[in-house]
């Protein structure tokens, strides 16, 4: 990702390094702007032309009277939003399992380690290949088969734990368990996958640096203190100061779809909430309003946390 | 193991003790976590393929990795219950509509963009990137697809998420290390224009990173659950994810494993059914995406390598 501003630097150094940007060159491409312009216009219709609906967060949006015609009420929603009875509750679970979701971010690049460090091509390949096919179930099978493995009646759990005269245990409908089971459902789901960023990043690690570590007596587990783990320091930074990024955008789907009367307190974060009193409900502006409110802490989330690897090293974003 | 035969001897005469026992420790930890990861993954898929297969009397106990008492009997509730395989028709058509048009609209990002000559790419790039940071909402995005009036209608589904730019820029950094210069230099000279050289040059050299965009198209348009519930409206235009989840995860289960046996003798044999095909359900959504991962497998670890990093 280039830098803003690197680019405005460059345009304006183009004249006098004598850079060949010249209108020539746009009238020879148009071909290429033609070709872009496609998903252009996507992008602008799809994800541009929402962000300016923004203004919605700051008026009292009505479909009929539409952006311009709204009333504008300045901070209204802003402060409906921090009047609203449980929206600290909401705040808080979406933080709390954002949270979780960060906790258990060194899992793949255990599992991604762990593969590296075995010998056997074919076992190695058949681990990936396994660990990588969660990854393909929709959420809504995933969510199935939570409820199917871990429920009451005939689950697969409680049918194990009976083999061996245990009883019973209740995950499901407890609501105490709805974090671990968010969580470690979407470590079991994307494991895979994200281990093979790491694995990549370990294969490109230069063998000689490993030779060097053995000559020098290193024992396995030392190499990979010494050796592997500096090796994939960078992008173990990057997909970190990423997935901050994401943190606030807990997924709606699964919490959603793993909701219960019972787990309501702890279940429902702020995405629910923008759909169910933002779309179900009709109020536009409040919904328009929360979600405004999600992108920034996101955004200022990322900002952050860049900063902050920029001055502990040489990885970031930007 | 790199150590030379010399080297080997030379560590074990000086740390002999320490050194195996470490070994073995480490050998210990590192097979304990491979394996129990793969069972862990596993058994559950295994499982619940052999319960889709089993007939429903036996399901409810035990763990098993084969069926008991096999019998297609959940299959064939589905095929006969017809919400359910309208929604399966419904997947099939996004998912493919919306795989083309996504690749499409990729390629139509990532080549202009993979051409360093190109005069304003890298304020073109920053305008896709900065999407990754930033987003308008689900509120206002709601309102521009039902303003665009396609609420409702499949092509909000299709549509509203239709470019990752992700996948774009893995694309695109695919073209700009795989694809030499000198090519489009010769190419030239022969004759092509900008478009031609993607047609007959670039993409014939490309196939194995368009698999890997189509098949992630794939799989998040045939898994899509969100896009669904919040635009489609109507049971006819629901894919099979939303209907899954009325199957499996509210009490309607009874009533939909009714509607397709016909007459239903008891109620034993329906709390039966409904559980097997509940299996058998979930069984027949995921095998399609299943299916055609191994297939692209290879160029699909060799695509997330390429963009992650580079990207």
């Amino acid at each position: 990702m280039e830098r803003g501003g690197n680019f405005v630097r460059k345009k304006s150094v183009a004249k006098y390094r004598g850079k060949k940007w010249n209108w020539m060159q746009v009238r020879r491409n148009w071909k290429l702007y033609l070709l872009v312009a496609l998903p252009l216009a996507w992008l602008i219709i799809f994800r541009y032309l929402p962000m300016a609906g923004v203004a919605m967060a700051f008026e009292d949006y009505s479909l009929r009277k539409g952006i311009f015609g709204s009333n504008f009420v300045g901070l209204k929603y802003f402060r409906m939003i921090f009047n609203t009875p449980n929206f600290k509750g909401y705040f808080w679970n979406t933080i709390v399992i954002s949270f979780y979701t960060l906790a258990v971010f060194p899992i793949p690049i255990v599992l991604a380690i762990a593969l590296n460090e075995c010998q056997f091509v074919k076992v190695k390949k058949f681990i990936q290949t396994i660990t990588f096919a969660p990854y393909f179930v929709s959420v809504v099978v995933l969510v199935s088969m939570m409820s199917l493995i871990f429920g009451t009646h005939a689950g697969l759990l409680n049918n194990f734990l009976g083999m061996f005269g245990l009883k019973g245990v209740d995950i499901i409908g407890k609501s105490s368990s709805f974090r671990y089971m968010y969580v470690l459902s979407g470590v079991w789901q994307s494991a895979g996958y994200n281990a093979i960023l790491y694995i990549a990043a370990l294969t490109s690690i230069d063998p000689a640096l490993r030779e060097a570590a053995t000559i020098d007596g290193a024992s396995r587990w030392q190499q990979i203190i010494h050796v592997d783990i500096p090796g994939i320091m960078p992008t173990v930074i990057i997909t970190f100061i990423l997935a901050v990024g994401n943190l606030m955008n807990v997924g709606f789907d699964k919490a959603y779809l793993m909701q219960t009367s019972s787990n309501l307190a702890v279940s429902e974060i702020i995405p629910t909430m923008v759909y169910k009193v933002g779309l179900q409900s009709a109020q536009f502006s409040y919904g328009a309003a929360v979600g405004l409110f999600n992108s920034l802490i996101n955004f200022v989330l990322i900002v952050i946390t860049n900063q902050i690897c920029r001055k502990l090293g040489d990885t970031s974003l930007w | 193991m790199q150590e030379t035969g010399g080297h080997k001897l030379m560590v074990k005469k000086i740390k002999f003790k320490k050194m195996s026992f470490g070994e073995v420790i480490f050998s210990c930890v590192k097979w304990a976590i491979l394996i129990s990861v793969t069972l862990i993954i596993l058994v559950p898929m295994i499982h619940i393929l052999a319960a889709s297969f089993s007939s429903g009397s036996e399901v409810a106990k035990g763990i098993y990795l084969w069926p008991r008492d096999f019998s297609l009997r959940g299959y064939k509730a589905i095929i006969e219950n017809e919400p359910i395989m309208r929604s399966y028709k419904n997947s099939i058509i996004y998912t493919v509509l919306g795989s083309v048009i996504s690749t499409v609209l990729t390629i139509c990002a990532a080549y202009p963009l993979s051409r360093k000559h190109m005069p304003g790419r890298d304020f073109i790039m920053i305008l896709f990137a900065l999407t990754m940071l930033f987003n308008g909402g689900l509120i206002p995005t709601f309102i521009v697809v039902s303003k665009l009036g396609l609420v409702n209608t499949m092509w909000s589904v299709i549509l509203v998420n239709s470019l990752n730019v992700w996948i774009m820029i893995v694309v695109r950094t695919f073209f700009q290390s795989n694809i030499p210069e000198e090519l489009y230099d010769a190419a030239s000279i022969d004759g092509c224009d900008n478009l031609n050289v993607l047609w007959k040059v670039v993409l014939p050299l490309s196939k194995s990173i368009i698999a890997v965009a189509v098949l992630m198209y794939a799989v998040s348009y045939w898994n899509d659950f969100f896009n669904a519930i919040v635009y489609l409206h109507s049971d006819a235009l629901a894919p099979l994810q939303v209907k899954l989840r009325e199957l499996l995860m509210t009490a309607n289960t009874k009533a939909m494993a009714g509607s397709s046996a016909g007459n239903v003798e008891n109620l034993a044999r329906v709390q039966e059914l409904q559980y097997v095909l509940k299996y058998s359900t979930i069984v027949a959504a995921t095998v399609p995406m299943l299916c055609a991962y191994p297939f692209v497998q290879k160029y699909f670890v060799k695509g997330v390598m390429i963009g992650s990093i580079k990207g």
